[in-house]
């Protein structure tokens, strides 16, 4: 996730939390809706809550704790609530990423003699997208039965799992059309 | 456990005949949730039936538990079938004037099962796939998701070792497939039960332990999904 779209993610995720979150806790939520999808960096997220911060578009406070170290609580401020309608209503902009690029390369540049490494390749690749598509199952499952609300994360889930199934329809179509040649 | 030790299938003879399984190796361990890919003709079907007892290989070996198939009669792969494997066919396979109960009953009616021990495994399996509220409709009047789930109620009821799918969601809605896969994982997780799925879309296939890709009539990928005992081909 571009540290663009991040910045949108965390103020989005504090917003719809009225009382305020504190730092842990956004971190456990980020993780609930991205896991495998956003790579997540943690310094890169504090980081991003103090940016927010100094821009004026959080505010924070210190919860006073009996016998454990004080910790932040994170709200949205007026600012940064106008930021973030101002990107929810702004057409996407990012440019549609080319299907994995590395395989592409691998397959272009590896000869026509060279058929079983190609098989090889797609086999190994299929078993990476079928082991995605399987985290992406068990992770909606598991929030599922944990009767977490799912509007958010089922619109992400979903959207991960189609783009898996077409990775998966491409590399059949690779394996077809080599079919076709041999 | 079910195991494949070099089965050879061949279907027809001379000029039109089909090699459907050549030299087919696989184990699948007891528990396990198990789904079969591949495309079409490629022999998974074969694979299914011949657990079932449905076929006989030509050469090779297949066991389930510790008993070879391919050395039992076929009075006593009726037998088997009927105490041991539930099957969950992709067409339903129900009596469609009979109630859904009265179809979930029909397997324990040929072994002969007590009446009142017949209700109460009838109403287990009815409750198990959530149909106890539709018990008494006729089954020509349930959705294709309902009939589905009496189906795999009547896999249930005589409670197998072992539940084999054949595209169990291939005539049914996303929504459907989803709950009615959701049901064969429940299952599996729930009482133990050794099953293996046979379909074409990976989003099923996710929902198991493994994925074993068959092509040309051999494993030609084994993926383990949840780390449970499974190799590469």
């Amino acid at each position: 996730m571009s540290i663009g779209n991040l910045r949108y993610a965390v103020l989005g995720l504090i917003a719809s939390k009225n009382e305020g979150i504190h730092g842990y806790r956004l971190r456990g939520e980020c993780e609930a809706i991205a896991d495998d999808f956003w790579s997540l960096n943690y310094g890169r997220l504090y980081r991003m809550l103090d940016e927010l911060e100094k821009a004026g578009e959080l505010s924070v406070e210190d919860e006073i704790q009996r016998g454990r170290p004080n910790r932040k609580v994170y709200r949205i401020t007026q600012n940064g609530k106008q930021n973030l309608d101002d990107w929810l209503l702004a057409p996407v902009r990012e440019d549609a990423q080319p299907l994995r690029d590395e395989l592409i390369l691998k397959l272009l540049f590896l000869g026509s003699d060279d058929t079983d490494r190609v098989y090889t390749m797609i086999k190994q690749q299929r078993s990476i997208y079928l082991t995605r598509l399987a985290r992406i199952t068990r992770r909606r499952r598991r929030l599922e039965k944990a009767g977490v609300d799912m509007r958010a994360t089922e619109i992400i889930l979903d959207g991960a799992e189609m783009r898996v199934r077409a990775d998966l329809s491409w590399l059949e179509s690779i394996e077809r059309r080599l079919i076709r040649q041999a | 456990m079910i195991s494949f030790e070099a089965v050879h299938k061949t279907f027809g003879r001379g000029a039109t005949h089909v090699e459907a399984l050549r030299g087919v190796e696989l184990e699948i361990p007891k528990g396990q949730m198990c789904a079969i890919m591949g495309p079409s003709g490629s022999g998974k079907s074969t694979m299914l039936h011949l657990v079932a007892g449905l076929l006989q290989p030509d050469s090779g070996r297949v066991r389930l538990a510790d008993r070879e198939l391919s050395a039992m009669s076929s009075d006593d792969l009726s037998l088997l079938r009927r105490r041991e494997i539930g099957i969950v066919f992709q067409f339903f396979n129900l009596l469609p004037y009979l109630t859904a109960a009265e179809n979930v009953a029909l397997p324990l009616r040929l072994e002969a099962v007590a009446h009142h021990e017949e209700r109460e495994r009838v109403a287990k399996a009815m409750e198990l796939v959530g149909m106890t509220h539709r018990k008494n409709h006729p089954a020509n009047s349930l959705s294709g998701g309902e009939m589905q789930r009496v189906a795999i109620a009547r896999a249930l009821a005589i409670s197998p070792s072992v539940v084999l799918a054949d595209e169990p969601t291939g005539n049914l809605d996303s929504i459907a497939s989803r709950q009615i896969i959701e049901l064969l994982r429940g299952l599996n997780e729930d009482i133990g039960v050794t099953t293996l799925v046979v379909t074409h879309d990976p989003v099923w296939g996710s929902f198991c332990d493994r994925i074993v890709r068959v092509s040309d009539g051999k494993v030609t990928e084994d993926i383990a999904l949840t780390g449970t005992a499974a190799g590469r081909a």
